[in-house]
Order: structure tokens, then sequence, then C-alpha cells
């Protein structure tokens, strides 16, 4: 989670949120006139899901069964999506417009200082890019409901992109070439050095320390509290379903049509069946 | 492949004229004198007509092919080895019970009605801006010209302008319609909810109205002006003669222009693509947007492709049916 720093000092906050309660309360001092506590990207499926994923897995709610069979409406899983909808909704902690955005609008916005928190993963060289200086803006861990942070309590998600080379790939030696190439320690110090996130290699993480305040952070989150998304063959398909009912669900909440429970779980029980169709 | 078949065709030529007077004729060197005798245009089409079977029917019935089967993105290196589906696809899509169905049945009547609208608008707009400018007047050229504009411009950046426009927090329409109007009480939102619609409506006609306009203005020159010169000596409004003068005359190309714009509107993807990307808002969800959300995101081609042989029945319906009514109404007429 990043936060900016001067607003953060004008409100009276000493330090940034640990609980969600305190988010809220934090968030609703930062709230005044065309500034807003926290900002989400709305209409975008990865973050709403990779958002709504961290809260289920605090609630110790699960969107798949261990047979990896889909169990999206789960108390659990309706209540993590009801919660982060209603950091809009019913909190008033978010600017209703970040309902529909989808092109990092949100980010820009945290850095015209628009916004005073936001939740993303290596967001510093985008921040920088927009013009936030680097001392503007703090780094803290992503809170949880309550106690700490740990593996059984966790406030961040690892996720990736799979690379393959196709069986019958006319190069494959040089698509295996390729593939070498991008996960070499080399090319991971140089690519995560140029985009401020972490090197997925333990030899590079280790070859190449942390650069300042939000690196530690990052790695710390990384190395002790932070979960895997599900790893089932379906899973793309489960972040387009389940992104697109929290998309939907979030621009209810702008337009100021209460998300309640009920609404939430039918959502989830589309998508569901979606997912089995 | 024309000169191939022409070289065959001479020495066969005398073949058939032989044949006139002795031999008995076989079947081969009977077509070929068919082809002699007034076929050879035909020769020089056939090259269009297999580059038309390329281009439109074997990727037509590829898809209708894949439609059988259960290809999913477990099956996209090797498509030929996934199991056959029956109709399992199709039946999958039209169980409006369940939630792909009932979201295919919802996104085509989403469809319907944008189609309706959008049509009817760009079409009502088109001919009433080509009547207006029937007459001479200053300026009339330049007029013409910037109502072609929308036509004219690329379809990924106006969208990708009227989405800034259409955004809530600083774009043009709730700036013009909330701060500076003030009709509306609050901003609305424009790019989710139900406002997204019309939107859509909106963007769709501001760019076929300029077709409309354009075929409407060629139909009208073709119109003697004796007919209006003769109705007004006789006391004619103008209303009563753009009814009984204008609107005839019109029917043809109005047949044609009316099936061409349905056909874009339906079809339409780029549009709610650009505006809305993968995801479109529920009351936007329009069917072109529906399928490729289908085939491309969820990695069911299968699903996709049967969603498509299903739209593409029912356009065939729609436009045979249309095509049957409006000329019967002109034979009877």
């Amino acid at each position: 989670m990043y936060y900016n720093k001067a607003l953060f000092q004008a409100a009276g906050i000493a330090s940034p949120p640990t609980t969600w309660s305190e988010l809220v309360a934090d968030g609703k001092k930062l709230t005044h006139g065309s500034q807003y506590g926290l900002a989400v990207e709305g209409a975008s499926i990865p973050e709403n899901i990779h958002n709504v994923f961290i809260l289920s897995k605090q609630m110790g709610g699960s969107f798949f069964d261990s047979a990896g069979n889909p169990t999206f409406t789960t108390p659990q899983n309706v209540a993590a999506v009801q919660q982060w909808v209603n950091f809009m909704g019913t909190d008033h902690i978010v600017n209703p417009g970040d309902a529909e955005y989808d092109q990092n609008q949100s980010l820009s916005d945290f850095a015209k200082g628009k916004d005073a928190m936001i939740m993303w993963q290596a967001a510093g060289t985008a921040l920088q890019a927009d013009g936030m200086a680097k001392d503007a803006y703090g780094t803290a861990p992503v809170p949880v409901e309550s106690g700490t942070p740990s593996s059984s309590n966790p406030d961040s998600m690892v996720a990736g992109i799979n690379m393959a080379v196709f069986k019958d790939s006319k190069n494959q030696a040089a698509a295996l070439k390729f593939v070498n190439f991008m996960t070499s320690q080399a090319e991971s110090i140089n690519r995560n050095g140029e985009y401020g996130s972490i090197p997925p290699l333990t030899a590079a993480l280790q070859a190449s320390p942390a650069a300042n305040q939000e690196q530690t952070v990052l790695r710390n989150v990384l190395s002790s509290s932070a979960e895997a998304m599900p790893q089932v063959a379906k899973e793309s398909q489960f972040e387009t379903e389940v992104g697109t009912a929290v998309k939907n669900l979030m621009a209810d909440a702008a337009s100021g049509k209460p998300v309640s429970a009920a609404t939430v779980k039918a959502q989830l029980a589309t998508a569901q069946q979606s997912m089995n169709g | 492949m024309t000169v191939g078949i022409h070289r065959d065709a001479p020495p066969a030529g005398s073949d058939a004229g032989r044949g006139r007077t002795s031999a008995p004729q076989t079947r081969s060197s009977r077509f070929l004198r068919r082809i002699r005798k007034g076929g050879l245009p035909y020769l020089f089409l056939l090259p269009a007509l297999l580059l038309e079977l390329l281009v439109h029917f074997i990727p037509m019935a590829f898809g209708i092919l894949i439609s059988f089967k259960q290809l999913t993105l477990f099956f996209i290196r090797n498509w030929t080895g996934a199991p056959w589906a029956g109709w399992a696809n199709y039946r999958v899509a039209l169980n409006f019970h369940e939630a792909v169905g009932s979201a295919l049945l919802h996104s085509f009547l989403v469809t319907c009605s944008f189609t309706v609208l959008a049509v009817g608008l760009s079409w009502l707009f088109g001919t009433t801006a080509a009547i207006l400018t029937q007459d001479t007047f200053r300026g009339r050229g330049t007029l013409r010209t910037i109502f072609l504009t929308p036509f004219a411009l690329p379809v990924y950046a106006s969208v990708i302008i009227w989405s800034f426009m259409f955004q809530y927090n600083n774009g043009l329409v709730n700036e013009l319609l909330h701060n500076v109007l003030g009709i509306t009480s609050r901003p609305s939102f424009w790019l989710i909810g139900h406002n997204s619609f019309f939107a859509l409506v909106i963007i769709s006609i501001w760019r076929n109205w300029p077709f409309a306009f354009l075929c409407v203005m060629a139909g009208l020159q073709g119109i003697p002006r004796d007919l209006y010169e003769a109705s007004a000596i006789d006391g004619a409004s103008i209303w009563q003669q753009i009814r009984k003068i204008t609107m005839p005359s019109l029917r043809s190309v109005n047949q044609v222009l009316i099936l061409v714009l349905f056909l874009w509107t339906f079809n339409d993807f780029t549009t709610p693509f650009v505006l809305f990307g993968t995801s479109a808002p529920s009351p936007a969800d329009v069917i072109s947007i529906h399928i490729y959300n289908a085939s491309f995101i969820n990695w069911n081609f299968g699903e996709g492709s049967a969603m498509s042989v299903l739209m593409l029945i029912f356009l065939l319906l729609v436009t045979a049916a249309y095509l049957i009514g409006t000329s019967r109404r002109r034979n009877n007429a």
C-alpha cells in the first residue's frame, strides 16, 4: 500500500493503518472536498480480483476447494467482495468516479494528490513517472482484519504470467533459449531494476539488495505474508468472471445502489455457473 | 487459373464443332460448347469466385465446424485433436435457465434494442439532413462536408475521444450537463451502469448517420424537380411532398440503406470494444463483445463459435425476411 505523507500529516495521522477498521477511519479523515481517502481501479479486472482474493484469504475463505472446484459463493467470499465494494458504497472513502477506471487512472490520481492511499504492487516507478516526488509517498503493508500479517493472515498475493513453448514450435531451441534468457539472473535483476519490482529468483534477490524503503516493505511482504493466487487450470477464467462481477457491483455502488450480501451472492453465483458452463 | 482453362478451350471447341455434324456429343464437349457459346464471362469470374470461397466461405465453414468441437484452452495447440462436442455447445448457449444461456439471451436483447434505436435514429437524422440540404444555398457544400466528417474519421480515434467525453470525473458531457447547464443534479456515469447503453447508442448514431445522409442525398438527385414543381402548383405542402414524392422515390435506396445499417450496427465490434474494453457493463453487453469474451477471454472457442453461428442464422433469417418483405411490397405497389 502507498500513502501520501503530506495528506496524512495534514489529517493528523501519524502512521499508516494496519487494520481495515483503521483504514476506514483514516480514510474518512482523509476524505473531504474533492479529496478521497482511498483510490481504487474499479473497472479493472486484475486489480479487483487481487484485492478481493486477499480480503477473502484474511477471512479464511477460498475461491476453490481442494479438488479445484469453484466455491465462489461461500460467506467469506461474499463478505470479501462486499467489503471491497463498500469502501466506496457505504464507507464513502473512495471517489465514485473510480468505478470506471481501468487504465491506471487511480495511480495518476494518487500521484497528483487527489487520493491519500492506494493498494498496488510496485507502483513506485509509475508514481514517479506521473510526477510524484520520491519522498512524497510512503509504503506500508496492506492492512489485515486484526493481528499482524503472516502466512496464515496474508496481506498480499503472488501471481505471474506463464511462459510456455509449444511442443510443435518450429524454433523450439530458440524459444527455449529465450525462456532461459527471460528467467536468467542477470535479466531478472535488470528487468526488476527497471520496473521497481522484486526479482523472483532467490539468487537474484540476494544479489540485488533493496534500493529504498518501498523495496524493503515489498520484499518483507513477499517473503512473510503473501499468498499465491489459486493454482487451477481455469485461473484466467476465474479472474474474468469474478472480476467482472466485482466491476458490476462497483458500478452499482458508484451510482448509489446498495450492495447487499444477497446481491453479491447472486453475482458470484452467476460467475460460478459460467465457470462450469 | 483462367489462362490454364483458356488454353484448353480451343481444341475442345473444334471438337464440339465437329460433333455437330458427326460424332455423338460427349458430356464434356457439350459443356465446352456451352462455354464457347456464352460462358466465357463465367470463366473470367471463376478466380473471383474461388477467392470469395477462400475468403468468406471457408472461414465460415471452419467456424461452423469449431462450433461442434469442445475447443477450450486445453486444445488450442492442436485444435483438430479437440473432442467432438455434438450439440453440447448449442445446448449450453440456448439453455436460458443457466448462466451462459441467460447471459446470451440478455446480450441478444440488448443488441436488438441497440440496433433498432441506432439504425432508426441514424436513418432519421441522415434523411432529414439530406432533405434539408436538397435545395442550393450558400455554404451547402461546406455543410455537407462537415456532416460527412464522422464517417471519414478512424473509428478508434473517434471512439476514444467519445470515451474521454463520457468520463465521470472530468468528461465534457458531465461538465456540460451538470456544471454548465445544471440539467442533472449530480454528475452521471456514462461508461458504467444504465447510461452506458445510451452512450453506445449515441456514438453509433454519430458514426453512422453520415452514411445514411450520403445515400439519401445520392437518391434525392434522381428525383426529377418537375414532380415537386407540379405538386406545388397543385397546392401540396412540403410535408405532403416529402410523403408522396420523396419517400416513394427513395424506396429502393432506403431498402438497401436500412439493411446495411442494420448489419453494421448489429455486428459492430470496434465501438463497444474501444469504449468498454473486454468486459462491457451488462446494460450495454452487445453480442459481438459477448462472443469475443466467450472465445478469447474464457478460451472456449467452441462455445463462442456456436454463439456466432446462432447469430449468423438470425441475421440470415432477418435479412431474407426483410428482402422478401420489401420486394413484395414494391412489386405490389
